[in-house]
């Protein structure tokens, strides 16, 4: 069994890949059309993008996704605050934040996970990012150099694990200075949340290791993944350990394969080819990575279909990465079958528009998958329930 | 001299007071909150407590389940990053109407920090001065560079959606020279432990502020009763303000002709004494206070 994820975007949505105009959130202009915020009585409605992010987690939880993840770049909202928001609004629903341990120290991280597992009954998942250096480093006011990076997040981690108990804790470290660190008996109780580790490079094996639940990547050409679960395998094996591996998967299914390259070609109109043949199309990271794989001159939507549905101009109509599955509901579904064939553990999915798109994956992908398992599990420490006791029972660690 | 009307916050608990079955800390305070909010309170604070829930979880969830209240999130600067601090507070500025303020913890050793560590209040405060002005920095520039001892940003500020939010109305706490210094030049609102410090250093302070406005604040104890004899006797009158309504009520309208016009009142039981100042108190010092009213 896998467990399989949505994504709650915090940085808006657009209404379809057709345009590439988020009109959902408040990084548009508000006018007639916009969501959370919209207009009423010529003026803004109050509601903000948080409710609209409150629509998607309730969606993706009755869809049967066991979780969401909230990203984290310069640019979007932030993960902890609308986690924090959230959880008493939903049930079962994991919320997988991502963070950088440049951003909080490791004991500060730990109450602050401690108090969210308390209060959710134990529904928080990390995704650990070290980030890569360069200009967003030196943005978020983090000064560590590029290669001590991993150092830093294996410090961190090792601390966060140190700290989350009732006995004192010290940790005289490169990064972080603990002295007699603990925390209190109800929090100390509740489950270390799981990890969900970005990166994958020998470093990042020989820092994760011992702490990462999952290896998460990016969707890439079959082959690639292959290699890169091998090398990462060969690599653990060496230290005396199984990775587990967690895969970020743009999906855009319909009843017939038709029918989804109908809905790309709508939205490929608003393309740049020239850009994209220069390879300079859409952000950076999702256009190098597209470009390693497209052969070719671009012209067409299938001209970037690097193998029968992997697709890889995804940048190209909305941000984020570049590759994604496109196909009736059936074959993407056998995709991602396959992909567990591969070494998949969890899936992230995700398509615009979240919100609908949650349903409709819930309800035509998913049940057509025979490693899902479902969402909703009534889970016993949901915190709002008068029948729920008093300890919130933790999330299982490394559910198979 | 007129002062700004007077502002009474209540703390959130922390730790389980009420030990309700089957209902955890979060319904006491969920409950609590509403309280705050039905009474007309300006605001909670939630606090930085080593022994009990951490403060953003609880101000972010207060702030979700209210619709008035200004949400005052004690911040232990020693622990993190200003610009990611500035950041989540960004974000809730966006849901939440511009509702977050901070209280900043300056002045603990801490059991962990970053490095480089602060061992001395002196350097404690030279770290909590480069921490607001990095905040404020990447808050209201978009080429924000900064080269301290404690914190580097280079090409920081935030901009498009999270940029021209209002800045979190800043508490600040202590009564040392470095923090009424600290005050004078950052904060919003001073909040002092006990009324014979705020009544002392209070209006040095606000001088000190010059042109900007500067709140002078206090946090006590209240324990407030209908009648005379209902009212105990043994307890301390510098920590809390213990008496009759009407009593109460006078004494707090001297207090605000003073200049202290921040009140951080802890009274226990929450829910229910939260109702009752509501309905009793503030009502008569707005009776008493002509500038504007209470809230």
């Amino acid at each position: 069994m896998v467990d399989i994820y949505w994504r709650i975007g915090t940085h808006g949505d657009q209404p379809s890949l057709r345009q590439r105009v988020a009109s959902r959130g408040d990084w548009s202009p508000t006018g007639p059309g916009s969501i959370a915020p919209g207009l009423r009585d010529g003026g803004r409605d109050g509601y903000t993008y948080l409710d609209h992010m409150a629509d998607v987690a309730r969606a993706a939880e009755v869809s049967g996704f066991v979780g969401g993840l909230l990203p984290s770049f310069p640019f979007t909202d932030d993960p902890w605050v609308a986690a924090s928001a959230l959880v008493r609004e939903t049930r079962s629903f994991r919320f997988m934040v991502a963070f950088q341990p440049g951003f909080l120290d490791p004991f500060h991280a730990a109450r602050i996970s401690a108090t969210l597992q308390r209060v959710s009954g134990g529904r928080l998942v990390y995704n650990i990012i070290t980030g890569g250096g360069g200009p967003e480093q030196t943005w978020w006011g983090d000064p560590v150099a590029h290669d001590d990076r991993y150092a830093r997040t294996g410090e961190f981690l090792e601390a966060l694990q140190g700290t989350w108990g009732t006995a004192p804790y010290d940790l005289a470290g490169r990064f972080y200075d603990v002295r007699g660190a603990s925390l209190p008996p109800d929090l100390a109780a509740q489950a270390v949340p799981e990890i969900y580790f970005s990166g994958s490079s020998p470093a990042a094996i020989a820092t994760a290791g011992g702490y990462a639940d999952y290896y998460l990547s990016w969707l890439e050409p079959f082959d690639a993944l292959r290699e890169k679960f091998a090398e990462v395998r060969e690599r653990s094996a060496t230290l005396g350990r199984r990775p587990r591996f967690a895969l970020r998967v743009e999906v855009l299914a319909r009843e017939t394969e038709a029918e989804a390259w109908a809905e790309l070609e709508r939205g490929w109109a608003q393309v740049d080819l020239a850009a994209v043949n220069a390879a300079t199309g859409g952000d950076s990271v999702g256009a190098a990575r597209s470009r390693a794989f497209v052969r070719g001159p671009v012209r067409t939507p299938r001209d970037m279909e690097v193998e029968p549905q992997v697709w890889g101009g995804f940048h190209l109509l909305r941000g984020g990465p570049a590759f994604g599955l496109v196909g009736s509901y059936a074959q993407v579904a056998a995709r991602l079958e396959e992909l567990v064939e591969i070494g998949v553990d969890s899936f992230i999915l995700a398509a615009v528009p979240h919100l609908e798109e949650a349903y409709r994956i819930g309800s035509e992908v998913l049940p057509r998958l025979s490693v899902h398992k479902t969402g909703y599990v009534g889970h016993p420490g949901h915190p709002t329930s008068p029948a729920a006791p008093a300890a919130p029972a933790p999330i299982e660690r490394n559910a198979s | 001299m007129s002062h700004p009307a007077p502002r009474f916050l209540v703390p959130l608990a922390t730790r389980d007071e009420r030990s309700w079955p089957g209902f955890d800390i979060a319904e006491q305070r969920a409950q609590a909150l509403r309280a705050a909010e039905l009474g007309g309170f300006a605001g909670v604070v939630a606090a930085d407590d080593l022994g009990g829930d951490e403060a953003s979880v609880v101000a972010y969830d207060a702030l979700r389940a209210s619709r008035w209240l200004e949400v005052v999130q004690e911040l232990p600067i020693s622990r993190g990053n200003p610009v990611y601090a500035a950041k989540q507070a960004a974000s809730a500025q966006r849901f939440f109407d511009g509702r977050l303020g901070w209280q900043l913890v300056v002045d603990e050793p801490g059991p962990s920090q970053t490095t480089p560590p602060a061992r001395t209040r002196a350097e404690r405060y030279a770290r909590a001065t480069e921490f607001l002005t990095v905040a404020r920095g990447v808050w209201h520039d978009t080429e924000f560079t900064f080269e301290g001892r404690y914190h580097q940003v280079v090409g920081g500020g935030f901009r498009e959606a999270l940029a021209d939010l209002p800045f979190p109305r800043l508490h600040l706490t202590g009564s040392s020279d470095e923090a009424l210094a600290l005050s004078a030049r950052f904060a919003d609102v001073h909040l002092f432990d006990d009324l014979d410090t705020a009544l002392a250093h209070g209006p040095a302070l606000r001088a000190a502020a010059g042109d900007r406005p500067l709140e002078i604040g206090v946090a006590l104890r209240v324990v407030a009763r209908e009648h005379r004899p209902e009212v105990p006797r043994t307890i301390d009158p510098r920590t809390a303000l213990v008496g009759t309504y009407d009593e109460l009520a006078e004494r707090l309208a001297e207090l605000v002709a003073a200049g202290i016009t921040t009140y951080l009142l802890d009274a226990h039981p929450r829910i229910e004494e939260t109702y009752r100042i509501a309905e009793h108190l503030l009502p008569r010092v707005r009776d008493l206070t002509p500038a504007g009213g209470a809230r």
